[in-house]
């Protein structure tokens, strides 16, 4: 258990400290991060395989922090803290010393601990708030240039978009917490049949996948991948390509054992993967950015994955980690990759580089090695799960459609590999570029060159992470051992041929990229609705939702006293009412207290009081009159023996009515409108029903006499003997029920501070106001 | 507010206002057995002080002759409270528990005592730390600014949030 909780709290404590080391570290602050990474990586190394453990949280809501450290989970966190680690040696240096370092491994290492939570956990709730913190730390760090549009475009829209989705996700948790009564993953799977059955279960399934789909970038929601490219390189290496985007795709995988045997799985899972899959590979040829296009590549492979999930084949499963795997190494190559280019040369517009592979050879060989595994080009480790993923749709329940979809897309890919291995590093020498290009230092192409080596030995033989990592993932998933047979070579099956389609198809469309990229131009000039343009009207240009939402708020919040209280006392009535009418009170058969003479007198006085409060004509009138409303309520108090209110009641009236008359002396003259007749109805029916209300509600409750005279009599025999006290009154508020008195007094003392704080803000307000100061 | 010009009442409240805190104390001490207590002794104090000191000196002045941090009077107030309750945690005993006795003093003569009244006492304070923060800081925060428009005409303002 150590080691599992370990590696989620360390990289949270190793962010908070991470500001205060930046005070004594300077631009250093790199290896200290990098020190909690390899910590964590060690960490994580070291949970057992298979272990769960469980530590109560919230028990009454069914809230534990299980950790459920199963191969699957076991898989993503190696990516998570092995690339993490590499990110933050290649951040050491791709940052300058001017950045705010400190903000940015304090974002790095809470989205490392928030991830890791998500991946390890093994309840849904607890995996639902990691979820949202990777969101909340995605955010912080596309728009850690916050002072570029660009940062704050992307940010706002990352974050919008996947905190929807996570929303809509945690209503589909709840919805299947209900049906199944535990929100324990182990739980669930066990009640897999009694969560089919249900009748919400599909209701609970399309839910939590928009979550999934939003986070993954699946079509529709992939428009904020491209522009999370706003953050700085070692991020989108980092959170964009190589694991949180994977967040959805985990979960996918996650709920596979549960909701695979589901009539919509295939339907949603797949079909919107394959969709992903040909948009992204149809986007990311229409870019020039060299970030943008990755961007596109990841929305593409993701959608890829997915597919392989939704088939619910264990084929289709083991295609996918495999795939998975492979994906967060050769991405996170290619980010890296571009983001030294975009260091050497200032630029990464396409169309501007071109034939560095003289100036930048170790570079070019990098690129070489991860755009060929995401081609699938044989020996590197994209071959083999390529292969697997065109086998695995070619007997999944989509059958040859499927495999032509995805022969498809990849013939797109294999084209942008071209573009990003051969073109930029082999075209035509250009001297274009902002900076004049040179090599790397080597501590930067160190982390992607790990990176290679491992996609490189993946490729070749790929049985290295067979048995050790993808193995256990898959049978974590699937719940029985796997048929793994991962191989170069399985013979001259119908896959080898649609790779070679791929790969030659792909060659052939680069050498006529012209004429591709006209055809293309046309298919998107016929396309009328862009998610983009949605999500603008949305919430960013016209920001209709919020102007939506401004319209709603202000019809409600009118700053108007008046309407607050007819809406509250309103709320009120209508509550007690109908409380009443269901549990059929009929007036006639109430047992109503007696109103003594003498009763009637001070209730005459006081309405006579709240009269003239209202229909006073001067200010300082009403004051009084509403003073005297509440002295009866004290004489009321003393002859129903009960001095300690009454005296309070005076007190209480009389500070009261002197801080109105302290504010008095500052009002405006009291102006009195005549009332619309609206306003005036209004304001009638609220006040009759309240007092009607609350008069019956009062003679009910005294007439009832429900309350049994125990307690009074345990105060009475009491006080004296156990508190020492003849006030029992005060003995109940000091002893009794002291805990009571002493949260009063702590909200009273909030009250106060508030007071005083706020008149003091005023005042400070005020003077700056005065001294001709900006006041906002 | 005029009122601190006049030496009239400047001498009434100096007279007034020791016998107002020693109503205060004796109202505080007679709760145990008789109607007072913490809560509306607090309420007196913190009332008769602040108008009396207010009426006399305007409350601007009122607020600067009171200088001492309102945020701290009520942390003692809570303070004191809080280390009632908690106090007999630490003797062994449930919390909350309040311990009471007689005592035989000279000159007093025998004496009740209640660690009751030591909670009553946070209370107290409490009470008088709000009230009287209320009281001065409304007081002299209108009362500085007779020219300007009073808050009855900004409270019709609609809230707009902000773009």
């Amino acid at each position: 258990m150590a080691a599992a909780l370990g590696a989620i709290v360390l990289p949270f404590a190793g962010a908070v400290l991470m500001p205060l080391l930046y005070r004594l570290l300077g631009r250093r602050l790199g290896y200290a991060a990098l020190a909690v990474a390899v910590a964590t990586l060690a960490l994580v190394l070291s949970i057992p395989e298979g272990f769960s453990g469980t530590v109560n949280w919230v028990p009454q809501l069914g809230i534990a922090l299980t950790v459920q450290a199963d191969g699957w989970g076991r898989l993503l966190a190696l990516l998570i803290t092995g690339i993490g680690t590499l990110v933050m040696l290649y951040s050491i240096l791709y940052l300058g010393a001017e950045e705010d370092l400190g903000k940015f491994y304090l974002y790095i290492l809470l989205f490392m601990g928030a991830m890791l939570g998500v991946v390890l956990s093994g309840n849904l709730l607890v995996l639902y708030v990691f979820w949202e913190l990777t969101s909340v730390a995605s955010f912080l760090l596309i728009g850690f240039w916050y002072t570029e549009e660009s940062g704050v475009y992307g940010a706002v829209k990352a974050l919008l978009i996947t905190v929807s989705g996570g929303l809509a996700m945690l209503a589909g948790i709840t919805i299947l917490g209900s049906i199944a009564g535990t929100y324990e993953l182990t739980a669930l799977v066990d009640r897999r049949s009694e969560v089919l059955a249900h009748p919400l279960s599909g209701v609970a399934l399309v839910l939590i996948l928009l979550g999934a789909f939003t986070k993954s970038a699946q079509v529709p929601f992939h428009i904020w991948l491209p522009d999370a490219m706003a953050a700085p390189t070692p991020v989108s290496a980092y959170l964009h390509s190589a694991t949180m985007v994977k967040a959805g795709l985990f979960l996918v995988a996650r709920l596979w054992p549960l909701f695979s045997p589901h009539p919509y799985w295939t339907g949603l899972v797949s079909t919107v993967g394959l969709a992903t899959m040909v948009l992204g590979a149809y986007l990311a040829l229409q870019k020039t950015d060299l970030k943008a296009i990755l961007a596109m590549s990841t929305v593409s492979q993701l959608g890829l994955i997915l597919s392989l999930f939704g088939y619910g084949t264990a084929e289709g499963v083991a295609a996918g980690i495999l795939h998975l795997f492979n994906h967060s190494t050769f991405k996170g190559l290619l980010f890296m990759v571009v983001g030294i280019i975009d260091h050497m040369t200032g630029t990464r517009e396409v169309t501007r580089l071109s034939g560095l592979a003289r100036a930048m050879p170790v570079t070019a060989a990098l690129a070489a090695v991860g755009a060929g595994a995401m081609a699938g080009v044989p020996l590197l480790s994209g071959f083999v799960s390529k292969e697997l993923f065109l086998e695995a749709s070619l007997h999944g329940p989509l059958g040859a459609l499927a495999a032509a979809v995805g022969t498809g897309a990849s013939i797109l890919t294999t084209t942008y590999c071209l573009v990003l291995a051969h073109k930029i590093f082999y075209g035509p020498e250009t001297h274009d570029t902002p900076k004049h290009p040179h090599e790397a230092p080597w501590p930067m192409l160190l982390p992607p060159a790990v990176l290679a080596a491992v996609v490189v030995a993946v490729g070749v033989y790929p049985g290295l992470v067979e048995h050790g990592l993808v193995a256990p993932a898959v049978a974590a998933v699937l719940g029985e051992e796997p048929h793994l047979h991962l191989a170069l070579w399985h013979g001259f099956t119908p896959a080898l041929g649609m790779s070679a389609v791929a790969l030659v198809g792909g060659l052939v469309a680069y050498r006529r990229l012209d004429a591709l990229a006209a055809l293309l131009g046309r298919i998107a000039g016929s396309i009328r609705l862009h998610a983009n343009a949605v999500y603008d009207y949305l919430w960013w240009r016209e920001k209709a939702v919020e102007r939506w939402a401004r319209a709603i708020t202000s019809y409600q919040m009118t700053g108007f006293l008046r309407d607050y209280l007819v809406f509250i006392l309103g709320a009120a009535v209508l509550g007690i009412l109908t409380t009443a009418w269901m549990k059929g009170l009929r007036i006639g058969e109430l047992n109503l207290a007696p109103v003594e003479p003498h009763e009637w007198v001070l209730m005459g006085v006081i309405a006579a009081g709240a009269l003239t409060t209202l229909l006073a004509r001067n200010r300082l009138v009403a004051i009084a009159a509403l003073g005297i409303t509440g002295l009866p309520v004290s004489l009321y108090f003393a002859w129903m023996r009960a001095p300690d209110l009454a005296l309070t009641q005076l007190v209480v009236e009389v500070i009261t009515t002197v801080l109105f008359l302290l504010v008095f002396a500052h009002l405006p003259q009291l102006k009195v409108d005549p009332p619309t007749p609206r306003y005036r109805d209004v304001n009638v029916l609220v006040a009759v029903a309240v007092g009607a209300v609350a008069a019956l509600y009062t003679l009910l409750a005294a007439g009832l006499r429900r309350f049994p005279p125990e307690i009074a009599r345990y105060y009475l025999e009491n006080s004296y003997e156990a508190a020492g006290g003849k006030n029992v009154v005060n003995v109940i508020l000091v002893d009794f029920r002291g805990w009571d008195t002493l949260f009063e007094i702590t909200v009273l003392s909030m009250a106060g501070l508030a007071v005083y704080s706020l008149t003091r803000l005023g005042r400070s307000r005020e003077a700056e106001e005065a001294r001709g100061g900006e006041s906002w | 507010m005029k009122l601190k010009e006049s030496p009239v009442l400047v001498s009434i409240v100096h007279l007034v206002l020791w016998p107002v805190k020693l109503l205060a104390l004796w109202i505080f001490l007679r709760g145990h057995h008789l109607p007072g207590g913490g809560f509306i002794a607090g309420l007196v104090m913190a009332g008769a002080v602040a108008l009396l000191r207010g009426m006399a000196y305007g409350y601007e002045e009122a607020v600067r002759l009171l200088d001492i941090p309102f945020p701290a009077v009520l942390g003692l107030g809570l303070a004191v409270a809080t280390v009632t309750v908690l106090g007999p945690a630490l003797l062994g005993h449930p919390v909350m528990k309040h311990a009471f006795g007689r005592l035989s003093l000279p000159l007093l003569g025998e004496v009740e005592w209640a660690t009751a009244v030591l909670f009553d006492l946070g209370v107290f304070v409490v009470v008088v730390g709000t009230v009287k923060a209320i009281l001065l800081q409304i007081g002299a925060g209108k009362a500085r600014e007779p020219g300007r428009p009073g808050a009855g005409e900004r409270g019709a303002m609609p809230i707009r949030l902000r773009r």
